[in-house]
């Protein structure tokens, strides 16, 4: 998404979907994931009227609250949502104005369109024609629209093609940037969107800048560390700009160059050591990789509130260690939601026992190691003193720094005025009143500066950028192909003094752009660009001019530097459809991604999957459990409602493999491994898929692995995991897992 | 002997009488029956009697959960509620409900009129019948080991299970607490025991056996309680059998499915169901357990001793039960 | 909307099918707040028709503290008693455990923890709508026997405190029939006359 406009994150709110007309789904589940915010829904289907569609492989919670069900084979949303598109096209339903001034690439996209009539796509995607053209004619006609996913449409090998394609779907409609409409990417886990504003990742520094020269020279001087002295923490200065492993596939780091495993790319070492804050370790696919890994590493070290079942797993006896972490309760700081607003957190309890913080685990950890102060200097800086205050201080470095997504405006003053008055806002639109009047509750980013209200809706040009508005981001260049990257004529921002597109604002076009002169001192003081801009002078001017500092673009729809510039179908690595697989192969395999070569292609032309293992895996959530349900299984009331892992399956296909309701089957993998489960039978699944949960860990293969844990950490409910047979396969630009379409094999147990 | 002459030519004349008085306690019983019979279901009940007869058929096929109509044939409210609730409350809940504290008040007339039935067949029995005994010494060994152990637990057993399931009847007198909470529990436990007590009383006291077949009577004769049963003892021994086995499973069933939240609403039918099984056949067998108490106790002086050694003087054994002595292995 | 003032008079719950989602956050929410044994819902969450299109229900069901309530017209030692604000409550120290308030019950709402030795059932456990017991308020004891008196202390009973999509409510009979018009009026169709169980609960 961020190809596409410029920032990869929900662009409405929870609160605005209650101004929505159609609401449309594809691969989430918010009934289960977000059962309050799903309320917004229900207020939003009472009162606005407006019809909830839902487009998943199995009939869910949100579905049996959907007055439209699709239920779609899984990997084919690129060709539903083209199939829509070519209905939109033909009927002139797209919005042609907003497509003009504000997108570039659409062309392209129409023709493609033009390669999926409606009997294509239902053979595709298995949702009967007339369904679909009920569905695209209803959402087309009802704006505003919104788009709702999740993992549903990331964990795929074109995971990124169809997190393009969702929001190509909305530009072509014009619900972008308006109240009601947007794409709303639902993120799971509490905080999961401030990890990612951190960027706990392999590919980037910390708010999104990327692994240049030039982003390390900025956040050196921000952490007020020597650059030279981080340069020589790598082995060789070319590392730094190099991509790690990922989460999905750290363990090909250590199993690399084993006959039969990926190649990988890791200067001619293999990865020795693993240290796990927090992370549901065996709720990534192919558990058993993950074992085999961990039982090859020098040392691992879990850190958490209740153990990790990645110690559990492994067979590895010495040099594994158990760290206790308190949990959010035993500490203060800020946390980011998924409509990107910030929320305050207080500490309840000192950590108990002897549980730590996790800061202080990393502190301790830095202090080993020897870059403590290094690591802590950056919270200093600001008020230049001696002595840091967590987590205020911490707060205050990111707000300091992190420019690309506008966090200037999130002081923890500020954010802790918003946790005192939370009472103030409102629920639809976040405005405050009274004493917090003039700012949206939580500050959503971006955030320009510290008097700045925050933005809940994103590319809205309704709105002055003061108050939130501005248009899609200048991330892409001025111009591709001889056409203007920039957006067209009349849309900018209300109140803006520049009123079409422009760049993003730099040291060097900020007088001509802003129609303002500096003076000598602020032209001393101003950085570089609006990104690496210490002073903050940019954003200040850019308010004053009403104009937003990353610029005003046209969205696009093309992506040239990706493998699909724009989305293609390619069918799952292993699809039930070998017909298809011909027609619609994956890409071909891409060496050193993120240090792993990975296979494509040639994975999914290996043999007919679909002959030996011709059932559609699907995994997901339910309610009561998350994540890798460390944390639910040890708790005996969320234990109790689903106390042991199960499939659902349909009676018909149970009925055919001798199965039954409540037995335990087998499950197979193309990958060889196998997990036994209690079948239950389920109208929610139809008869060539079945369902998994995947909070369940503690039983490997069929052999329980209870004894394993430490006396009295066991928890109340261990089952096997479903990643053990989730199938081989990552997206080309994320590596997300391929969790969400696999192929197995069933039988009776 | 004289006694037995007598005896003899007692029978030679039964084969003259009419039907009516041979069987007379029986049609008496029967007739009873079938007038309380009609006068509950016709008359009494508030259930619904088409909806029972239904559910007992789909019982014997298997469902028990009450459902008699097939669920995708009711309306979506109705769905919902049988879902959620359990179906068709109406037609057996009132029972339940309803005869709770009519219980409490009716039981003790019951049990008067009944007491002034046995006092009225006393009377008209002429009082108590005695045995002259002159040879004291001269017994035969009449219960084993085996069977008078049976016969005492089945006894003790039974008075219990009376005291403890009367002590939730009658609820409003004990108060509730910890002794009645004491007493409700150890019914159900010491019930659970009486299962095998009265599964072999059904089988020792199967005196019927000589219709049937005559292996080797020494075996015969450890296991079954010697004699042969008169018309009202066989009825009461029947109607042990019968109403015994609805109490033990009905109270097996309300022991063993304890209330679950879980499976609630497939399963609270039947046990609504079940437990008027059990109140109905511990109301019915108390009837004729006071008539066993009043013909081997009351309208006959029993000999006490002889419940600990199990031998019976042969004077007693001839005026007041012959035909223990008629069976062979007996006769000296 | 109906006049400002409430009274109070007539405490109902009500759970409305078009709003709950199965989350499970009232029944989890009861036991943890009453710590109440694993074996025991005093409130549960039943699914009706899963996977069916246009079929598929959820409601939470409990105690529904009746008019002319079953059970405690069934107990055979009286250990009910009901508050003048419709409340059902019962006196777990009188109780023999007899079950036939189970049996007399239309929604399942006693529950028995499996107690003692060989099985048998120990005291009658049900929602008790936050509002405690016989033993004196806010008590110890109270808090053993019966879990949370929120009623007391002016809170909102837990479910209904923590459901996700404000499904369950809980509250005066008036104030909560207004907000089930109001929805029933916005959604403009298709919702029957009255909340399942009412009729069952309250009369008709």
């Amino acid at each position: 998404m961020a190809n596409t406009w410029g920032y990869g994150a929900m662009t409405n709110s929870l609160g605005d979907i209650q101004n929505s007309k159609a609401i449309i789904i594809f691969g989430a589940n918010p009934a289960v994931n977000h059962p309050v915010g799903f309320q917004h829904f229900l207020k939003a289907k009472e009162r606005n009227n407006a019809k909830i569609i839902v487009v998943d492989p199995r009939f869910t919670k949100t579905a049996a609250k959907a007055d439209y069900y699709a239920q779609i084979r899984p990997g084919t949303d690129i060709p539903f949502m083209y199939g829509m598109l070519n209905i939109i096209f033909k009927n002139n339903w797209h919005d042609k104005n907003f497509i003009n001034d504000r997108v570039y690439g659409m062309e392209d996209v129409m023709e493609e369109a033009k390669n999926w009539p409606i009997e294509r796509v239902a053979d595709v995607t298995g949702v009967d024609a007339d369904l679909i053209v009920q569905i695209t004619k209803h959402y087309a006609q009802h704006t505003p629209g919104t788009l709702i996913w999740a993992m549903g449409l990331t964990q795929h090998t074109n995971g990124s093609s169809n997190t393009r394609m969702a929001p190509i779907l909305q530009l072509a409609l014009g619900n972008m940037g308006v109240e009601g409409g947007g794409t709303n990417i639902l993120r799971g886990h509490d905080n999961v969107q401030g990890a990612t504003d951190m960027c706990c990742l392999s590919h980037t520094l910390p708010g999104y800048y990327g692994l240049s020269d030039g982003s390390w020279k900025y956040f050196a001087k921000s952490w007020g560390v020597d650059y030279e002295w981080l340069k020589g923490r790598f082995k060789d200065p070319s590392w730094m700009n190099k991509k790690g492993f990922t989460l999905a596939r750290w363990w090909a780091g250590v199993l690399g160059g084993n006959p039969g495993e990926d190649a990988i790319h890791n200067a001619d070492t293999r990865l020795k050591a693993l240290f796990v804050m927090g992370n549901g370790i065996t709720s990534t696919a192919q558990t058993k990789k993950v074992k085999e890994a961990l039982d090859n590493l020098d040392i691992a070290v879990f850190v958490d509130p209740f153990v990790n079942e990645g110690a559990i797993i492994t067979d590895k006896q010495d040099d594994v260690y158990i760290l206790p972490a308190g949990t959010q309760f035993e500490t203060s700081g800020s946390v980011t939601a998924t409509n990107r607003s910030a929320q305050w957190r207080t500490e309840v309890v000192k950590p108990m026992y002897e549980s730590k913080a996790d800061q202080d685990i990393m502190f301790e950890l830095a202090k080993r190691l020897g870059f403590y102060d290094e690591l802590t200097a950056g919270m200093k800086i600001r008020e230049n003193k001696k002595e840091y205050k967590w987590p205020e201080d911490a707060t205050d470095e990111i707000a300091r720094i992190i420019k690309t997504i506008g966090l200037t405006g999130w002081t923890a003053k500020r954010l802790k005025e918003h946790q005192e008055n939370w009472h103030m806002f409102d629920e639809v639109s976040g405005r405050g009143y009274g004493k917090m009047t003039g700012e949206y509750y939580g500050l959503p980013w971006p955030c320009w500066t510290e008097k700045h209200a925050g933005s809940p809706l994103l590319y809205n040009i309704n709105r002055s950028v003061k108050d939130g508005g501005m248009g899609f981001r200048n991330r892409f260049g001025l111009e591709h192909d001889g056409e203007d990257l920039l957006a067209g004529k009349g849309s900018a921002p209300k109140g803006s003094v520049n009123k079409d597109g422009y760049p993003e604002i730099t040291r060097d076009n900020i007088e001509e752009v802003l129609k303002i002169k500096l003076t000598d001192d602020e032209k001393s003081k101003i950085g570089k660009n609006w990104k690496v801009d210490t002073s903050n002078i940019i954003a200040e001017k850019c308010m004053e001019q009403g104009m937003a500092p990353y610029g005003n673009a046209k969205a696009r729809a093309k992506v040239w530097t990706f493998a699909d510039p724009i989305p293609l179908h390619r069918e799952p690595l292993h699809s039930p459809r070998t017909d298809l697989v011909k027609e619609y192969p994956s890409f071909t395999d891409k060496k050193n991604h993120y240090r792993v070569d990975t296979r494509y292609a040639s994975e999914q032309s290996k043999q007919d999957w679909a002959k030996d293992f011709p059932i559609n895996l699907v995994t997901g959530r339910l309610v009561n459990m998350n994540g890798a349900g460390m944390e639910n299984r040890a708790s005996k009331y969320l234990a109790k409602l689903t106390p042991e892992m199960f499939c659902d399956i349909h009676p018909d296909l149970a009925g055919r493999s001798g199965i039954r309701d409540g037995s335990m089957m087998w499950i197979h993998s193309p990958q060889g491994t196998k997990i036994k489960v209690k079948a239950k039978y389920s109208f929610s699944v139809s008869e060539d898929r079945v369902f998994l949960p995947f909070h369940f860990a503690g039983v490997m293969e069929g052999e329980s692995l209870l004894h394993k844990y430490p006396d009295g950490t066991a928890p109340y409910a261990i089952g096997e995991s479903a990643n053990t047979v989730t199938n081989y396969g990552y997206d080309i630009v994320t590596q997300i897992p391929e969790t969400k379409g696999g192929l197995c094999r069933i039988e009776r147990a | 002997m004289e006694y037995k002459v007598h005896h003899m030519v007692g029978i030679k004349r039964m084969e003259n009488k009419s039907f009516f008085s041979e069987y007379k306690v029986y049609l008496i019983i029967g007739l009873l029956f079938a007038i309380l019979t009609y006068w509950y279901f016709w008359l009494a009940t508030i259930a619904d009697i088409g909806y029972v007869y239904q559910f007992l058929l789909q019982i014997a096929q298997g469902n028990i959960t009450g459902q008699v109509v097939p669920f995708e044939s009711l309306s979506h409210h109705e769905q919902m509620e049988t879902a959620l609730f359990g179906p068709n409350y109406n037609a057996i809940a009132p029972e339940v409900i309803r005869a709770f504290e009519e219980r409490q008040h009716l039981l003790p007339i019951v049990f008067a009129v009944e007491f002034a039935l046995f006092v009225t067949m006393f009377i008209i029995a002429k009082g108590r019948k005695q045995a002259e005994i002159t040879r004291e010494d001269d017994k035969v060994q009449v219960y084993s080991l085996f069977q008078r152990i049976v016969l005492m637990l089945n006894i003790i057993v039974m008075i219990y299970l009376f005291i403890t399931g009367f002590s939730i009847t009658f609820g409003n007198w004990t108060g509730g607490g910890e002794i009645a909470r004491f007493m409700r529990a150890t019914h159900e436990i010491v019930g659970v025991g009486w299962i095998p007590v009265w599964l072999i009383m059904t089988i020792i006291a199967f005196k019927d056996h000589k219709h049937f077949a005559r292996p080797s009577m020494k075996i015969w004769n450890k296991i079954f309680l010697r004699g042969s049963y008169q018309p009202m003892n066989r009825i009461n021994y029947y109607a042990y059998v019968a109403f015994g086995f609805l109490l033990v499973l009905s109270g097996f069933i309300i022991w063993w499915m304890s209330p679950d939240a879980a499976t609630h609403a497939e399963t609270i039918q039947f046990k609504r169901f079940i437990l008027f099984i059990h109140f109905m056949g511990s109301a019915i067998i108390s009837f004729f357990t006071f008539e066993t108490v009043y013909s081997y106790f009351v309208s006959v002086k029993g000999y006490i001793p002889g419940v600990i050694t199990g031998k019976l003087p042969v004077e007693y054994l001839e005026q007041l039960r012959p035909d223990v002595l008629a069976e062979e292995d007996l006769r000296k | 909307m109906s006049t400002n003032i409430v009274d109070y008079s007539r405490m109902k719950f009500y759970c409305d099918e078009q709003r709950c989602i199965h989350c499970d956050g009232c029944s989890v929410a009861c036991s943890e707040a009453h710590e109440l044994p694993v074996e025991i819902s005093r409130r549960k969450v039943v699914t009706v028709n899963e996977g069916k299109q246009g079929m598929e229900f959820s409601l939470s069901v409990a105690c529904m503290h009746c008019t002319d309530a079953p059970c405690e017209e069934v107990c055979p030692v009286d250990c009910f008693y009901i508050r003048e604000d419709g409340i059902v409550l019962h006196d777990k120290d009188k109780c023999i455990g007899c079950s036939y308030c189970l049996y007399a019950c239309p929604f399942g709402a006693p529950q028995f923890p499996s107690d003692g030795a060989f099985g048998t059932k120990g005291v009658m456990d049900k929602c008790t709508m936050c509002a405690g017991g016989p033993e004196q308020t806010n008590s110890h004891k109270e808090r053993e026997l019966y879990g949370q008196n929120r009623i007391a202390e002016g809170k909102v009973p837990v479910c209904a405190a923590m459901c996700s999509t404000k499904a369950l409510l809980v509250g005066d009979a008036e104030s909560v029939s207004n907000v089930y018009r109001e929805r029933v009026l916005a959604a403009g169709h298709g919702v029957q006359s009255a909340p399942y169980g009412w009729d069952k609960a309250y009369g008709k």
